[in-house]
């Protein structure tokens, strides 16, 4: 963890709460990973890469219980103001967010799972080209909104919110390819309703990453006064589905 | 492990904040109750006005969830609360954060009942859909009635209700499918309509999730990745060690 690096100081904060910062990195580090390896086993239909997200899945969630049973810890016992509450508030934000994306990368191992298993390969062949191109938007938003919370960087907030966008449009554009697919051959019906899900699993992924971002900004917002207010204003967008 | 008691608070003062916070999260979750209704309203009649007006005043939702919270970042910061005390305001930050998000399903379905009332309706004219619709409504409802009364018992019998939620959901989209293997020409419909049953399903987990914080809030203990069996047994444990220390 860099303290005062590239411009955007964060005061120095006392070993708890600077620990509470190094567990929600490590917590961002494997959700990016395991949304990654999700993603692989999605398209090269790897069983194995799919189980070992399944299995890593509750590391993730005992990093959720430890950093949220730590942040209230904080909250009780040195009942932190201004900039130190709203960080312990921003990385509790992250941390249900980040949570929520390896519960995605969850659901995406499951069915990478169940197509590796299918002889024919699945409709996953048809959209082949907008699914890889929405995992690797889905996969770099999540990490540069990793790295903005890792480094307090409040500038990236909008790249990753540039990424969500076209993570949206790739996505209506896939689901378009899906829809002409599934009229002309209605026995694939199941299995592209399977693709569908996954799509939406990287298209949730672009909004959490988005999120945390947001929830960046408003870390930063209060630990700058420059910036303060700037954080909570904008109104998450998703997507109509 | 202590539980909640609302009526130990050495500070008056914090139990005002608390009384006028509890009684915003309640205005909220019965706007975001009656937000559910209309948009469900708007799909089975094809009304796409209503639709349309749902998805508006979602915007009223975020506003309420931004206010709570900044109100209780306040409380927290300047009554400096007593363990069990911040138990509550964390719950109540969790529970707006999911009456925001259902909003946000909320949204997305009356989109779509705007989009589909110029469309024909399937046969069964959305009779599922007003079963599931009603189903989740009623968690909703249940579990901010549960939240306000600090019922763990409760809010377990709300959480549970959860399962019966996914069954329709999977019964429904099979059934959706069908419709489609059937008459090709509905897809585009049918597929509008797996987001709203989609939608529908994640309310109930945000629902869900509500009760959880309400078992927290009372017991101490966060049940979110645990089994519901799992989580009461250590419920039941716990209050016996209570009771024997």
């Amino acid at each position: 963890m860099k303290e005062g690096s590239e411009g955007h100081t964060f005061k120095a904060y006392d070993g708890a709460l600077s620990d509470l910062r190094v567990r929600a990195q490590q917590m961002g580090t494997l959700v990016a990973q395991q949304v990654e390896t999700a993603v692989r086993a999605l398209l090269n239909a790897d069983g194995e890469a799919a189980e070992s997200v399944l299995t890593r899945e509750h590391r993730v969630n005992a990093y959720q219980t430890e950093i949220e049973a730590e942040s209230f810890r904080l909250l009780a016992q040195r009942a932190p103001v201004a900039s130190d509450l709203r960080m312990v508030l921003a990385i509790s934000r992250a941390v249900t967010d980040l949570e929520r994306a390896g519960d995605e990368a969850k659901k995406i191992a499951r069915f990478a799972l169940a197509s590796a298993s299918r002889a024919s390969g699945g409709p996953s062949r048809v959209v082949r080209k907008p699914l890889r191109h929405m995992a690797e938007l889905a996969c770099e938003s999540m990490r540069v909104a990793i790295a903005a919370l890792d480094r307090g960087d409040a500038q990236v907030a909008h790249d990753v919110a540039r990424l969500d966008r076209e993570i949206d449009q790739e996505f209506e554009a896939a689901l378009r390819q899906l829809v002409t697919v599934a009229m002309e051959k209605t026995r694939l019906l199941r299995p592209i309703f399977d693709t569908v899900f996954a799509l939406k699993s990287l298209e949730r992924i672009g909004d959490h990453a988005k999120n945390v971002a947001e929830h960046v900004v408003f870390l930063v917002s209060g630990a700058d006064v420059r910036h303060s207010g700037a954080g909570r204003d904008a109104p998450a967008r998703e997507s109509q589905h | 492990m202590e539980t909640a008691d609302l009526s130990q608070h050495t500070s008056r003062r914090f139990n005002e904040d608390m009384e006028r916070v509890t009684t915003r999260v309640m205005q909220m979750g019965g706007f975001v109750e009656q937000q559910l209704q209309r948009a469900v309203t708007a799909l089975i009649e094809g009304n796409s006005a209503l639709g349309e007006e749902v998805a508006r005043d979602d915007y009223r939702v975020n506003r309420m969830e931004v206010e709570i919270d900044e109100e209780c970042g306040r409380i927290i910061a300047t009554r400096q609360p007593t363990a069990s005390d911040l138990r509550v305001m964390v719950a109540i930050i969790k529970t707006i954060t999911d009456l925001e998000r259902i909003g946000d399903e909320v949204e997305k379905v009356g989109n779509i009942a705007a989009r589909l009332a110029t469309m024909e309706k399937p046969s069964d004219n959305y009779r599922e859909i007003r079963h599931l619709g009603k189903l989740v409504t009623e968690m909703v409802h249940d579990a901010l009635h549960a939240f306000a009364r600090l019922d763990a018992d409760e809010a377990f019998g709300v959480a549970r209700r959860d399962r019966k939620v996914d069954e329709e959901y999977e019964a429904i989209q099979r059934q959706n499918i069908t419709f489609m293997m059937e008459d090709p020409r509905s897809i585009r419909r049918a597929l509008e309509i797996m987001w709203v049953v989609r939608a529908l399903e994640r309310i109930g987990d945000h629902a869900k999730n509500i009760c959880e914080y309400t078992v927290y809030m009372v017991h101490g203990k966060d049940i979110r990745h645990l089994s519901l069996e799992d989580a009461e047994r250590q419920i039941r444990e716990f209050a016996r060690e209570r009771k024997g220390a």
